[in-house]
């Protein structure tokens, strides 16, 4: 018994061990691109905290999360009370999120799909060539992880900070921050459980007995290769400080296009007319062109119109960048 | 019969065209009706004088100038209805420009459109946070207006 007991703490050492030098072994790179691959192929199951500030507040919901290794999901909010039997089910192929309470069940395409795959490598590609990277050992929830934090080029504060655990490459904890050190957006596992098998049943979306309404997200992904059919209008070819159209989508009364440098996103919309801008915006006018501009905390707003075309760019974005865009589109 | 009844007669019975029994009676009236009578005579006059003035002849091109000049009216017509008509729709047509841009901003000024901006907002979240934040979309529901608006 003694010797089983010694063979055992002997082989949790080799192990801890093992994890060490291997993570040691590979470069922040790697461990990121391998982090940023598993995502849909480990079991487990945790308790997840997601948070995000926009208008002025931290906005924060805390859900159980069960993820099968063949691209399966399954969060269960717990957290605000609000959310509280709400659901979501990704079965690999489509997303079905049902809001208990409101009694409205939303489909969407899954996160899995793989134009939705395509684009989230892309954002990878863009993260290693525009953004420097440095990796450090760190302890999170008691276990070893990578901690990796991704600097632009010409910053002080990374703009994103991962907690990779060495032994699953599952990102366990995740932080997002503005250019000035500011934290915006974040999102922690707890009590996770990696040595479990979530049932198959958990991934089926069972229609519940109650009527219920149904809104079907049908989104339709363009590939950049076509864009060009939807005329020049389409700014898909802008590239500017490292920022790319990585997907162009269809969106209601118009099309868009997310442009990202990795980390910094923002979307250009070209409408049929444009929303109602916020009373508080600036105008501006740049090479001829009057456009609306507003902030809406690290959200910045951008709304012209060009002969029958109307534009609108969301995101966090430079004002010079959509500058250059908007005399780009003439 | 009675006077004005004879009176609306008397150029028909001049010229021979009513019916025996209608002459008859109208010649009866005449008799003892000296207004009537008095009528009859002026119309006589009339005839004679119009019987006494030379007969003109009219001119070779006559009718076809009549034809022509018809034409030319009608085309005047025509015309005048195409102006009226160009000008009622180019009135139309500024009206219409003023009822569909009036409340409109100039070119570079926002328009109004149908989503609302929260809707585009919505989703460059929902798009951009799907890659870093995970499939959250309870967030999303979270941020929007305290979560009274679904995605």
């Amino acid at each position: 018994m003694k010797k089983l007991l010694n063979l055992f703490f002997v082989l949790i050492f080799t192990v801890a061990i093992t994890s060490q030098l291997l993570a040691a072994d590979k470069t922040p790179s790697d461990i990121l691109t391998t982090a940023w691959n598993i995502d849909g192929k480990i079991n487990f199951i945790a308790t997840e905290t997601t948070g995000m500030y926009v208008r002025d507040k931290f906005n924060v919901t805390i859900s159980r999360v069960f993820s099968l290794s063949e691209n399966k999901f399954r969060r269960e909010y717990i957290f605000p009370p609000f959310l509280v039997g709400d659901l979501l089910i990704d079965d690999g192929t489509r997303s079905y999120y049902y809001q208990s309470q409101k009694k409205v069940l939303t489909i969407s395409p899954s996160i899995f799909e793989p134009s939705q795959r395509e684009s989230h490598n892309k954002l990878l590609k863009l993260i290693l060539r525009n953004y420097n990277l440095v990796s450090s050992s760190d302890k999170y929830l008691g276990r070893d992880v990578s901690r990796i934090s991704v600097y632009p080029a010409d910053g002080r504060f990374p703009l994103l900070i991962l907690w990779i655990d060495n032994q699953t490459n599952v990102i366990l904890k995740r932080e997002k921050y503005l250019p000035d050190g500011k934290i915006y957006e974040y999102s922690f596992y707890t009590d996770i459980d990696f040595n479990v098998i979530p049932n198959e049943r958990l991934f089926v979306w069972i229609k519940p007995k109650e009527e219920f309404r149904v809104i079907e997200h049908k989104e339709k992904f363009i590939p950049l290769e076509e864009a060009g059919k939807y005329g020049p209008e389409i700014p898909y070819s802008f590239q500017k400080k490292g920022y790319e159209c990585i997907g162009i989508k269809e969106v209601p009364g118009g099309i868009a296009c997310q442009f990202s440098d990795g980390i910094k996103n923002f979307m250009v919309f070209n409408l049929e007319s444009l929303p109602p801008i916020p009373p508080s915006s600036k105008k501006i006018t740049t090479d001829g062109i009057r456009y609306s501009y507003w902030q809406i905390d690290s959200i910045n707003g951008f709304a012209w119109n060009y002969k029958k075309e109307s534009f609108l760019v969301i995101g966090m974005v430079e004002r010079d960048i959509i500058e250059e865009l908007i005399k780009s589109i003439r | 019969m009675r006077c004005n009844e004879v009176k609306r007669s008397l150029s028909a019975y001049f010229d021979g065209e009513l019916s025996e029994d209608k002459m008859l009676k109208i010649k009866e009236h005449l008799k003892y009706c000296n207004s009537c009578a008095s009528e009859l005579r002026k119309i006589e006059r009339i005839h004679g004088l119009m019987e006494s003035f030379p007969v003109l002849e009219a001119g070779p091109y006559f009718e076809a100038q009549v034809i022509e000049k018809i034409e030319r009216e009608s085309t005047r017509k025509r015309h005048h209805l195409g102006l009226k008509l160009a000008i009622g729709f180019a009135l139309g047509g500024i009206l219409l420009f003023l009822v569909t841009f009036k409340y409109q901003p100039g070119q570079n000024e926002p328009a109004q459109s149908y989503a609302s901006l929260d809707t585009y907002l919505q989703e460059y979240i929902e798009t951009s946070g799907r890659h870093i934040a995970g499939n959250d979309p309870g967030l999303i529901t979270a941020i929007s207006s305290t979560g009274e608006t679904a995605r």
